[in-house]
């Protein structure tokens, strides 16, 4: 090795090392699928996705403790409200209504009663106060005294006869207890089995670094409280955070699994064939290179990286591992006599051909607005240039100036090379290849079935599924997925927005078009109708005489009304805000209602037994800045424009791949060889994936597109190599050796849990061997190949 | 509000209770009762009594129904926590354990008729004062807020296991008397009275 190559290769140590502990330090998995939903200035829901995901709806964890009877729930959710308390990781966490619950509604919402009444005030307030009116409101009030709980009515009575603030506080009633009961301030499901606690955290459900050890910590406070009771408890969670970390769990797992058996199986097929341990170890070093540059660059670029996108750069194993197996094994067979770099200097252009190639594809996909995408771009082209660097600048001078020469090695080449002369003298047999993978493509590609469904790239624990259910019917009897957004640039206007959601989704109930919702509005009015109720009491109600006589004709003392009258004559009280609310104790019960949505505010509607989702949507159209979100379909669609981008930019990076052959070789017939073979290798992959009923998606295609780039390698090999017979042994081995290490990755992936990851392993590995048996087709387009010496 | 006056099938006069809670264990072995009602609340907000005429129904340990005939029907019953009026206005439900003060007012009578004594004394000071009849009185004197804010006292009258009459009087002066007659503390109720009488109104 000379002083150079000494430099060279402590200098590649150095990077490597400083890469892999910057990945290693810095390595944050998110499973956050709004990484894989278009940027926001693609579409104003995709802004409001991406809000929810992170509001306080999604980070609320829902814990529902049961116990033998519920007196025993309630104490033991009290305990483990206590153990939880100090955890640092929670933001809020609520037990029951806040004390002073009442006493504090009716400080907040009494004196703003008149101006949160109705819905239409100018006809609503002129009907209550006709003779008529005023009589029913007096035989309303002495029905009510009289019924059991009329005690409760006495105390206000007097200033508010016409019962305005109880029918404020039914609808208030509809919004807090929701499905759920309250016994001694805690709250409790209806068949009073189950004490509940709502647990928002500070960080992201998919934050899974936080997520995964919160989640524990939970169970372990739990098991104590469990302890406690005699292991009598039973404890069940809502929560998106879980589904999160147990995606992430199986992602990590899968990837441990794949990687070490592949990596086990590739060194057994080195070690055979090569019989040096040094070889063996040479080929992981671009491998390394190209994983540890890819995680590095998507922290340093997006500060965290997707579950999806690690599990993509584990199919890097079967990329980067072609460069080192390209060059060791040409090095092995036909050593340069120049050494090592003599060596890499025959091949090199073969190699910046196929990695540039495989770039153009994956550059590609950085130009669209999906930011998973994007970093899925960023990782793999990071990867593959600093395989391929590795692979140029560091292999050489650490290879053997004479490599051993292994037999079976070298039979194995002449018996691939004899193969392949064999074909190139029968063209007419090898042309049924194509022929065969064109006949299967015309049955197969029509019965490809496209699904964007969610549902088809992660997989749903099903246990924890119908936990999550089983909590949620006990908390809320609203469709956790589907809901009505008002947003706006601040509350007043997301306010006067949601008058208008509450009276067209009324109408829409009346229309049978849903069964129910919750609204914030049952609460609070915008400040455009509170000023109108106030502008109609004040016209028809300046003072409260004739309201007085009314009741007095039914039996009523006037003097016992005079609080009534007082207050009338008194200055109307400005709008009740959002921020008032807020800060009230019936902060806790608004809140769920409101998200941030960055430079937006959002007021959420929540529904329940959607019928009709498109009527609800022609109601909602007229109204600016509502929108009906349905977060299954929402996704669905998305993954669908996510897919038909992907292909638009698979179909650029078939283009792409041609145009940057053509540049090199300066002729079509090369740069059709070059091309040809894998754009039909990869054509055939989606032909037998329909032919064999899998539903594809967007990950089929994504992995389409390292088909095409090993196939594309795999040909320009051949070509480079088929005027020299030695060279086109060495190369026929070579890529039958890169097929192989590819097939033992994403085979295993193939049989991961993930069905993302199943696609990735089902689509890659079927299409690379399929790319094998094509690599030859090339020859069709090229002068016929010289017999073997 | 509250039960009883003349008894109806009525075991004979037993010896005055010496505490209230033997008034309460009395109450204990009562599976159902009938009564009719006469209630007359006096209050400030209105020049004269407000007067209603009607049936009880219990049946333990917690269902309870207020028939209401006169002046308008209407009919109030309570099932477990669970609250529902039903007028000719309509129906409305409501859960009394979303509100602790009416669950306290509105499930104490209950909670005699059940001769619940723990939970009367968790919300209630309760005294007896028997007279040489076998009659009785039976003070409640609230002390928890903001029950205690709102009601002065409770003193429900009775002799053995039939309740006459019941005052409850307000902190600001109101006052209710219920008095109650024709009263059957062996009322047993069959399968088709328990669904007309007491409907369950839990969710």
């Amino acid at each position: 090795m000379t002083r150079r190559d000494r430099w060279v290769v402590l200098g590649g140590a150095i990077t490597l090392a400083v890469l892999a502990t910057y990945a290693v330090l810095q390595l944050r998995v998110s499973t956050d699928i709004s990484h894989f939903l278009p940027g926001a200035d693609e579409a104003r829901l995709a802004e409001i996705s991406t809000q929810l995901a992170h509001s306080t709806l999604t980070r609320t964890v829902i814990l529902s403790l049961e116990a033998p009877t519920p007196e025993e729930s309630l104490s033991a959710a009290r305990q483990l409200a206590d153990a939880l308390r100090p955890n640092p990781e929670i933001a809020r966490l609520r037990v029951g209504p806040p004390d002073g619950f009442a006493e504090a509604s009716y400080r907040l919402l009494f004196p703003h009663r008149y101006q949160l009444l109705f819905e239409h005030p100018e006809q609503e307030w002129p009907a209550m106060l006709t003779s008529e009116g005023i009589a029913a409101a007096a035989s309303k009030l002495k029905l009510e005294l009289l019924s059991p709980t009329g005690i409760l009515l006495e105390r206000i009575a007097g200033k508010d006869p016409l019962l305005a603030f109880p029918s404020l506080l039914e609808r208030l009633e509809a919004v807090n207890s929701g499905a759920l009961r309250v016994e001694d301030g805690q709250y409790l499901s209806q068949d009073g089995r189950h004490a509940i606690l709502f647990v928002e955290t500070k960080h992201s459900p998919f934050d899974g670094a936080v997520q995964a050890p919160f989640l524990e910590q939970v169970q372990a406070a739990f098991t104590r409280v469990n302890q406690d009771h005699g292991a009598a408890l039973v404890l069940e969670q809502s929560s998106l955070s879980r589904y999160a970390v147990a995606s992430e769990k199986i992602i990590r797992q899968d990837i441990n699994r794949i990687s070490g058996v592949s990596t086990l199986a590739i060194a057994l097929l080195f070690l055979l064939l090569f019989r040096s341990a040094r070889i063996l170890v040479l080929s992981f070093v671009p491998l390394l290179f190209g994983i540890a540059a890819g995680i590095a660059a998507s922290m340093a670029w997006f500060g965290e990286i997707h579950g999806l996108t690690l599990a993509f750069g584990s199919t890097l194993i079967g990329v980067c591992v072609d460069y080192p197996i390209h060059f060791l094994n040409h090095h092995s067979l036909i050593p340069s006599p120049d050494g090592p770099r003599g060596t890499l200097r025959r091949i090199r252009w073969a190699l910046v051909l196929g990695a540039g190639t495989t770039l153009a594809g994956f550059v590609g996909l950085a130009g669209t607005t999906f930011p998973g995408m994007r970093e899925l771009a960023l990782f793999a082209s990071a990867g593959i240039v600093a395989a391929l660097a590795a692979t140029y600048w560091l292999l050489p001078p650490l290879s053997a100036a004479v490599p051993p020469r292994v037999a079976l090695h070298q039979a194995c080449a002449e018996a691939a090379g004899r193969l392949l002369r064999l074909g190139a003298a029968h063209r007419r047999q090898l042309a049924l290849l194509p022929l065969a993978a064109l006949v299967l493509c015309a049955f197969g590609l029509p019965r490809v079935r496209w699904s964007d469904d969610l549902s088809g790239l992660n997989r749903i624990d099903e246990g924890l599924r119908r936990e999550d259910e089983r909590v949620r019917s006990e908390v809320s009897r609203m469709d956790s997925s589907r809901l009505i957004v008002a947003a706006a640039a601040n509350d007043a206007q997301a306010l006067a927005i949601n008058d208008r959601i509450q009276e067209a989704m009324t109408e829409a109930r009346s229309a049978g078009e849903l069964g129910g919702f919750s609204s914030l509005h049952s609460l609070l009015f915008s400040e455009q109708l509170q000023a109108r109720n106030t502008a109609a009491r004040l016209a028809n109600l300046a003072n409260g005489e004739r309201v007085i006589d009314g009741f007095a004709a039914l039996g009523f003392r006037p003097e016992a009304l005079a609080d009534f009258s007082r207050e009338l004559a008194g200055p109307a009280p400005g709008p009740l805000t959002l921020t008032e609310v807020l800060q009230s104790p019936l902060g806790d019960l608004v809140r769920p209602f409101r998200a941030d949505l960055g430079q937006r505010v959002g007021l959420v509607t929540l529904v329940r037994d959607v019928s009709d989702a498109e009527a609800i949507r022609r109601r909602l159209a007229p109204i600016e800045g509502a929108y009906y979100f349905d977060q299954e379909e929402f996704l669905a669609r998305t993954y669908g424009r996510y897919r038909r981008r992907t292909l638009e930019v698979v179909s650029l990076g078939i283009l792409v791949m041609f145009g940057t052959v053509f540049l090199k070789y300066r002729r079509w017939r090369p740069t059709l060889a070059a091309g040809l073979p894998a754009l039909v290798a990869s054509a055939t992959t989606l032909a037998i994936l329909g032919l064999a009923g899998v539903v594809t998606n967007v990950l089929h295609v994504v992995s389409l597109l390292l088909v095409l780039s090993a196939g594309e390698d795999y040909a320009v090999f051949l070509i480079e190599s088929a005027s020299e017979p030695r060279f086109l042994n060495a190369s026929a081995v070579s890529i039958a050796l890169c097929c192989f290490a590819t097939v033992l990755g994403f085979g295993l992936l193939g049989l991961s849990a993930m069905p993302a990851l199943r696609a990735i392993g089902m689509t890659t590995g079927i299409g690379v061997l399929i790319s094998l048996v094509l690599a030859p087709t090339a020859l069709l387009l090229l002068p016929k190949v010289e017999p073997a010496p | 509000m509250l039960v009883c006056g003349t008894a109806v099938g009525q075991s004979p006069p037993a010896a005055s209770p010496g505490t209230a809670r033997d008034l309460l264990a009395a109450f204990k072995g009562l599976v159902g009762l009938e009564a009719r009602f006469h209630e007359e609340k006096r209050l400030a907000l209105l020049a004269a009594p407000l007067i209603s005429d009607g049936r009880i129904y219990f049946l333990a340990p917690d269902h309870l129904t207020r028939q209401v005939t006169s002046p308008s029907p209407g009919r109030t019953t309570i099932d477990g926590t669970t609250v529902s009026f039903e007028d000719e206005r309509g129906r409305h439900t409501m859960s009394l354990s979303d509100n602790p003060v009416a669950r306290l007012l509105v499930l104490s009578f209950e909670e005699i008729l059940a001769g619940d004594a723990t939970a009367l004394s968790r919300a209630y000071e309760v005294t007896l004062r028997a007279g040489p009849d076998g009659s009785w009185s039976l003070l409640l004197k609230p002390i928890v807020e903001p029950l205690s804010q709102l009601v002065a006292q409770i003193e429900v009258n009775g002799r053995g296991r039939t309740i006459d009459r019941m005052l409850l009087r307000e902190v600001g002066g109101d006052q209710t008397l219920t008095t109650f007659s024709s009263v059957n503390t062996a009322r047993h109720f069959s399968a088709e009275e328990r669904g007309q009488i007491f409907p369950t109104s839990r969710p």
